[in-house]
């Protein structure tokens, strides 16, 4: 069976034309950094002399 | 447990499963009953995604591993905020646009039937036998807590949870997992708040910290690049990521979660919510689990956690030998308790934490040749192991009353809001991508719903039984993973042939699929590389021999 191309989606209503790194391109940011800060953050809770 | 205790555990059983019933009304065709009329809000779904992943052995499991090993177990939750957000961007609109009820419908879209068909297969032997051993961490609970038979316990959760999710379908288990996880955040403060309450007075929480770290116990970030090093920050954040990305990405208990969002943009914020929230909860539930470890060095802990086997040892132990043994262990734990006062009050003058470390490794000694006498009666010549019942019987015999009733009823909604949604992906996988296709297509919305109903009911019979075995098969936590990462991997390498290039074709896809876990099987058999990274073979495995085979059959 001929593979269908990855990116044939059927019809697009509102909702599929948001662009991938468009409007949520900040929210997919502040979860990176959130996570970057929580990697920091264990670090030095592991770190720290309590 | 008190009255007040067992009020508060029937309220809780009786009123999550009339709420179940209540709020899954409505169905009339398996679209409501599969995936709640695809009408509902982000921070549902979240809610729901998040009490599927927490199951009563979260609660178990990682709060008695901190207490023997430490918080390390917290950076296999590393890769969940980056699988997240590659989801967003990769699976979660294509599952949206395609408007499928399975993952797994989608790779028929992109492959053939016949890739389809294996990969939901896999899910459903890998979840099927999963979802045994979640039923089967809260029996421990009540094991030790009632002394009732793990048989009569798994029959009142998977029975209780099946009749909420037979009648209502997702509907009930999303609606139902909202308020299991508001009782769940509740009692995870509640616990980590009582065990600091309950820290000597001039210990405090810092002093706290202090022991714990001089014992390891705050150990998180290992560098190590060894493979087969459990729980290293690499392992975590790469090993993470590929479980993470194929639990969220590929398996149907979690897709069907958010696949009911009633836009692309609600079930990408359901997932984003989790991203945030979760590695803060892991932490504060394995931060608990040292709390616990220290408050046992101020309060005699017993000899072996599991009381059933506590009470067998007394039974039937030679009396000279167990009393030997619980001196030697009584001693050891008044020789740690007067060296870790020594060392958190003397830490700020510089105190050396030497004495303390070897007065923990006395008491570790001591409490071996109690597990040592106990195997020696009991004819077993395994590896012990009681790491699942030190947080029951820390809930049971510390918290206040009526506090333990609570949250025995935590780990109760841990379990059944995984159960759930466990039982009603597992009998959409069966009904969509195998009745509906094999057996009877178009039997009609009634038909389908009576049906859909009665797989429910057949997957949380299976998942009994499962139960009723998983007690042999080790750590309750490590055994779940385990079975995930032996397929898990591998699908997600399906999944990744099908989104991220054009040139794989249907015959790569299900041939690779083969390879991938043909990968794993020879890595886990020859080599002693830590299960966290077999996610990892299988997808790269697949891709590659994926696109190998391809290129093959194209040229």
């Amino acid at each position: 069976m001929e593979p269908m191309p990855a990116h044939r989606a059927p019809a697009a209503d509102e909702e599929e034309r948001v662009p991938l790194f468009g409007t949520w391109r900040a929210i997919y940011l502040a979860v990176l950094v959130t996570e970057l800060l929580t990697i920091l953050g264990v670090a030095v809770f592991q770190g720290v002399r309590w | 447990m008190t009255p007040l205790d067992w009020s508060v555990l029937v309220v809780y059983l009786v009123g999550i499963v009339a709420f179940g019933v209540w709020s899954g009304r409505g169905n009339t065709k398996i679209d409501d009953f599969f995936l709640a009329g695809r009408e509902m809000r982000w921070w549902a779904v979240g809610l729901s995604v998040m009490a599927t992943q927490i199951s009563a052995i979260t609660f178990v499991g990682t709060t008695g591993q901190a207490y023997t090993d430490g918080m390390r177990f917290l950076v296999v939750y590393f890769g969940l905020p980056v699988a997240m957000v590659i989801l967003c961007v990769t699976l979660v609109p294509f599952f949206y646009r395609a408007g499928v009820f399975t993952a797994y419908q989608y790779l028929e879209q992109r492959f053939d039937s016949r890739t389809r068909t294996l990969t939901s297969l896999l899910f459903q032997l890998s979840r099927g036998l999963a979802v045994g051993v979640t039923l089967y961490a809260p029996s421990l609970v009540l094991s030790v807590i009632l002394g009732w038979s793990e048989q009569a316990t798994i029959l009142l959760m998977g029975g209780s949870t099946i009749a909420y999710v037979m009648y209502g379908g997702n509907k009930s288990v999303i609606w139902t997992d909202v308020v299991q996880m508001a009782i769940i955040w509740f009692g995870i403060f509640l616990c980590f708040g009582v065990a600091i309450a309950q820290l000597p007075e001039d210990l405090g929480f810092e002093g706290a910290l202090a022991l714990a770290q001089a014992q390891g116990r705050l150990d998180t970030l290992d560098t190590s690049t060894s493979l087969s090093q459990p729980y290293t920050l690499w392992g975590g954040l790469i090993g993470g990521l590929f479980l993470m990305l194929s639990y969220f990405g590929c398996d149907q208990s979690q897709v069907q979660r958010y696949l009911a969002g009633a836009t692309l943009g609600q079930s990408r914020l359901s997932l984003l919510f989790n991203a945030f929230l979760k590695v803060p909860m892991q932490f504060l539930i394995l931060l608990t689990g040292v709390l616990v470890f220290v408050f046992y060095h101020f309060e005699r802990p017993p000899l072996i956690w599991n009381e059933v086997d506590q009470a067998r040892l007394e039974a039937q132990a030679p009396p000279d030998r167990l009393r030997a043994v619980q001196e030697r262990f009584d001693a050891a734990h008044a020789a740690r308790e007067a060296a870790a006062l020594d060392y958190a009050r003397g830490r700020e003058a510089g105190a050396s934490p030497e004495a303390y470390r070897a007065a923990e490794r006395e008491l570790l000694a001591a409490r071996g040749e109690a597990v040592a006498l106990l195997q020696q009666v009991k004819g077993d010549t395994g590896r012990y192991n009681d790491t699942n019942y030190i947080f029951p019987k820390y809930i049971v015999s510390q918290l206040p009353k009526g506090f333990a009733g609570l949250v025995i009823a935590v780990i109760f909604a841990a379990a059944m809001s995984t159960l759930a949604g466990e039982f009603n992906s597992l009998a959409t996988a069966t009904m969509v991508d195998f009745y509906k296709r094999f057996v009877r297509p178009d039997g009609g919305d009634r038909h389908e719903l009576l049906v859909s109903r009665l797989m429910t009911v057949g997957w949380g019979g299976f998942a009994c039984l499962i139960a009723l075995e998983a007690g042999r098969l080790g750590s309750a936590i490590e055994v779940v993973n385990k079975f995930g990462s032996y397929f898990y991997g591998s699908i997600l390498g399906v999944f990744a042939l099908a989104a991220l290039t054009k040139r794989a074709t249907a015959a790569g896809a299900f041939w690779g699929l083969f390879a991938g876990m043909a990968s794993v099987a020879l890595v886990a058999q020859f080599t002693s590389i830590h299960f966290l990274w077999y996610n990892v073979v299988g997808a790269v495995a697949v891709f590659v021999s994926g696109l190998l085979i391809s290129a093959l059959r194209r040229g």
